[in-house]
């Protein structure tokens, strides 16, 4: 988060200062890159490029401070990731994910490696249960770290909206936990 | 506290505001239990992967794009203006055409619309209430009027009837008189009927028994030469098949020589088959051919040829028809097929 310093470097980079674009890609990219990653494990690293330079194109035209400026990049990240699916509906690819080749050159501990892999992967197949607009708000609010005022700008809906949405997914996930526990019971029963 | 069961098929305890925060968050929960699982679940999430500083590449092509931009669009926000006023524009004009098409203009402003738009081939109605034409301009009569304005305009109403006058001139046998280049067969009055196609006259209208009016009509064979009949049979009684003669010829028709002179129908001046002009002119010197010849020259494109009218004379041995033109008129003459006239016809070609 930039603070008070946000005004400043958006101005910069509308002039087309390297530094103050740089700043600005360095204090969002992580979220995007995540927000990416969780929604398309192939080419989000491709898709976030799109998105920094399509941010970058439109500088001239947001308004806004600095938590309506996340929620404007992700407007574009959505944006692009929806034009990333038609392309790839057109011209099928099967690229390998991102995480294959930080696993290869992870030097850490390879089974903690793996355990946080298993536990993101089960994470996203919990979110995947959630009809699609539910999941759109919690990877915005849990992966993007938005604000409920962000997340709505970003899906274009109501702050109102968005908190109905998050509640109702909140209590799917919550289904899908006790789900097991209760077909676990009933059999024994 | 449990949660509805139409919604959802497990129980699932309740969910207040702040709690659904600190999950979403990442705060501490107080109270462990299914929301403390579900904020588990969503822990690995919130792990951001590492973020190198952007590649030179990639910073080269945001710069060229913020740069690009700013330059592209001096003024902010003018394409969409510019879209704006464009939209407005058409709505504009699509509002205003279809108010036009339908005759919903005011009347001056319609007329001038529909004048203007005539120009350039498109037909608009008039205020006064008449349809759009729709015919294009390339598809109209020579000489037709273009627009119902200019049938309206100042002296269009005159126009018009002088075309109309003309065009019964051309149409119908005059009353009386003589045409010169009528040199009808002698067997029997003229009469053919010019045709409007192909300019030549019907001939061949054969005589009609039947008729006791004694109206000769058809028969004459045009004579291109215009070399007037010397003598004349008696008209047989015919029926006149296109133009009715309005003059009934005292003399008889044996004496009507050039075959009876009558009204002669010249073809078309102008059409294909080049029937000649009918220039002749009628001298009649009998006091009782009082009509003057009257000579029609067809001219008129297209239409009905003017009419050689030749006068019968009235059995003057002095009428003498001369016909020195070249017509294809046809004799179209009338007169009682019994009585004999005392003249003695030297039509004079």
């Amino acid at each position: 988060v930039l603070g008070d310093d946000f005004e400043a470097t958006l101005e910069a980079a509308r002039r087309g200062s390297r530094p103050a674009l740089a700043t600005l890609y360095e204090d969002l990219q992580p979220n995007v890159l995540a927000y990416l990653r969780a929604r398309s494990h192939a080419d989000a690293e491709d898709i976030a490029s799109d998105v920094w330079v399509s941010v970058a194109a439109g500088l001239q035209r947001f308004r806004g401070d600095e938590s309506g400026f996340r929620g404007w990049v992700f407007t574009i990240a959505r944006r692009r990731l929806v034009d990333a699916r038609r392309r790839r509906a057109r011209r099928p690819a099967d690229p390998a994910p991102h995480e294959v080749f930080v696993a290869i050159a992870a030097d850490g501990d390879p089974e903690a490696e793996v355990v946080a892999r298993l536990d993101y992967d089960a994470a996203l197949a919990a979110l995947s249960t959630l009809p699609a607009d539910q999941e759109d708000v919690v990877l915005l609010r849990v992966v993007a770290g938005l604000s409920v005022e962000e997340a709505a700008r970003a899906l274009g809906k109501l702050p109102g909206t968005v908190r109905v949405l998050q509640h109702r997914a909140l209590r799917r996930l919550a289904q899908v936990l006790e789900e097991p526990l209760a077909e676990r019971v009933g059999d024994e029963a | 506290m449990t949660d509805r069961g139409d919604e959802f098929s497990v129980n699932v305890p309740g969910l207040d505001e702040p709690t659904a925060e600190a999950v979403l968050v990442g705060a501490e929960l107080e109270a462990s239990g299914t929301w403390a699982e579900v904020a588990g679940l969503l822990a690995p999430l919130r792990e951001l992967p590492r973020a190198d500083r952007p590649s030179a590449e990639l910073l080269d092509r945001m710069e060229a794009a913020a740069t690009s931009r700013r330059l592209g669009w001096p003024v902010r926000g003018a394409p969409r203006s510019v879209l704006r006023g464009a939209a407005a524009l058409v709505a504009l004009l699509l509002g205003f055409s279809g108010l036009a098409v339908a005759n919903a203009l005011p009347a001056e402003l319609q007329r001038f619309v529909a004048r203007t738009l005539d120009h350039v081939g498109i037909s608009l109605p008039m205020p006064d209430g008449r349809g759009p034409s729709i015919v294009p301009r390339s598809e109209r009569a020579p000489g037709a009027a273009e627009t119902s304005d200019d049938i309206d305009g100042p002296g269009g109403t005159a126009r018009v009837a002088g075309e109309l006058q003309r065009a019964a001139d051309a149409s119908v046998a005059p009353s009386s008189g003589t045409s010169g280049a009528a040199s009808g067969d002698p067997a029997g009055s003229g009469g053919s009927r010019p045709d409007a196609n192909t300019g030549g006259p019907d001939g061949g209208a054969q005589p009609d028994p039947s008729d006791p009016a004694g109206n000769g009509n058809g028969g004459g064979k045009p004579d291109s030469t215009g070399k007037p009949a010397a003598t004349g049979k008696p008209s047989s009684t015919t029926k006149p098949t296109t133009t009715k003669p309005t003059t009934t010829t005292k003399g008889g028709a044996g004496n009507n020589a050039g075959g009876n002179a009558g009204t002669g129908n010249a073809g078309n001046g102008a059409n294909k088959s080049g029937n000649g002009t009918n220039s002749g002119t009628t001298s009649a010197t009998h006091p009782s051919a009082t009509a003057p010849g009257r000579s029609v020259s067809a001219t008129a494109p297209g239409k009905t040829g003017g009419n050689g009218v030749g006068a019968a004379p009235s059995g003057s041995p002095a009428a003498t028809i001369a016909a020195p033109g070249n017509g294809n008129g046809n004799g179209n003459g009338n007169g009682p097929p019994t009585t004999k006239g005392n003249g003695d016809p030297h039509p004079n070609g």
